[in-house]
């Protein structure tokens, strides 16, 4: 599926992107397998959103702090952090406050607009 | 203003490298000159890309479009157009089907300069196509399906925290290059 231009358009309705963004907008550096359980997300779920996170500058993925190549049983392989990018986290900003607006005025909103959200 | 010096594979490996989407192609032969024997060689590609990263406050280059100034060998040439330039940042291109045994100088040059805190990890950055890097679910890290055509230096760049992005496609690729903000 093609992606829209804007991120804060996808990040409406891919639930998953969004938790995502969230669960590392502390700044800091996240194991993957951390981050993916803190989330409970499915390991295909979690790669795609991390993908598009990556496309959208949203995300940063780079080596472990130490980590160098080293051997795997299926040849060379390298652990990696992930970590939310300044424009990520002035996505994240506006979605934030978009949230706490559509929170405020939850009681007049249509159903399927509280659902989107949120419940997420 | 932001000056990218786009370093890749020069020739194909192999023959079954992945295909160039149309619009891509379009923009190789936009942005070939007519002397130059059209195709999809990986130097075109990243002449491509160029203009897909150029932008009223992004130039993008290859080193390939820089000719060579008397005597002048490769490194010195290197340091020559990030000088003239004024590069700020690196891309390393790395296709499925492309080799980096010709980077091995620049590669290691930027390796030092980092450990040497001459240049900032986040100014280097690698693009590599899935299939040569992959996502290892069990590891939950990043696995070099490529067992040829990589230098230990492209492994210290990884080591040095450079940002990684493992692109599925061209397609892939352009989007996130004509979005890309080069901090």
């Amino acid at each position: 599926m093609k992606l829209p231009d804007d991120p804060l358009e996808w990040l409406s309705y891919n639930h998953p992107g969004r938790e995502l963004l969230q669960a590392i907008s502390d700044g800091k550096e996240h194991a993957p397998l951390e981050l993916r359980k803190t989330c409970g997300m499915h390991p295909e779920t979690f790669r795609r959103a991390i993908h598009t996170l990556e496309l959208y500058g949203l995300l940063e993925v780079h080596a472990t702090e130490g980590e160098r190549l080293h051997r795997v049983p299926k040849g060379w392989g390298i652990q990696v952090s992930m970590e939310v990018t300044p424009q990520g986290r002035q996505v994240l900003s506006v979605l934030q406050g978009f949230v706490a607006v559509v929170r405020d005025h939850a009681r007049g909103l249509p159903k399927a607009t509280k659902e989107r959200w949120l419940t997420a | 203003m932001i000056s990218i010096l786009l370093l890749g594979p020069t020739k194909w490996e192999r023959a079954a490298h992945s295909p160039v989407p149309s619009e891509l192609l379009d923009r190789v032969r936009r942005e070939c000159s007519p002397k130059r024997p059209e195709g999809t060689s990986p130097v075109e590609i990243r002449r491509a890309l160029c203009s897909v990263m150029t932008r009223p406050d992004v130039i993008a280059t290859v080193m390939e479009d820089w000719p060579s100034q008397g005597h002048e060998g490769p490194s010195a040439k290197f340091r020559r157009i990030e000088q003239e330039a004024h590069i700020t940042h690196y891309v390393v291109f790395w296709p499925l089907g492309g080799r980096l045994h010709g980077l091995i100088w620049e590669l290691s040059d930027l390796a030092h300069r980092m450990m040497d805190k001459k240049l900032e990890r986040r100014a280097v950055n690698l693009f590599v196509q899935r299939g040569v890097i992959d996502w290892d679910h069990i590891t939950e890290g990043y696995i070099f399906s490529e067992k040829e055509n990589r230098t230990a230096y492209f492994g210290d760049l990884l080591g040095l925290k450079c940002p990684i992005l493992v692109w599925d496609d061209y397609s892939d690729l352009i989007f996130t290059l004509e979005r890309r903000q080069w901090v």
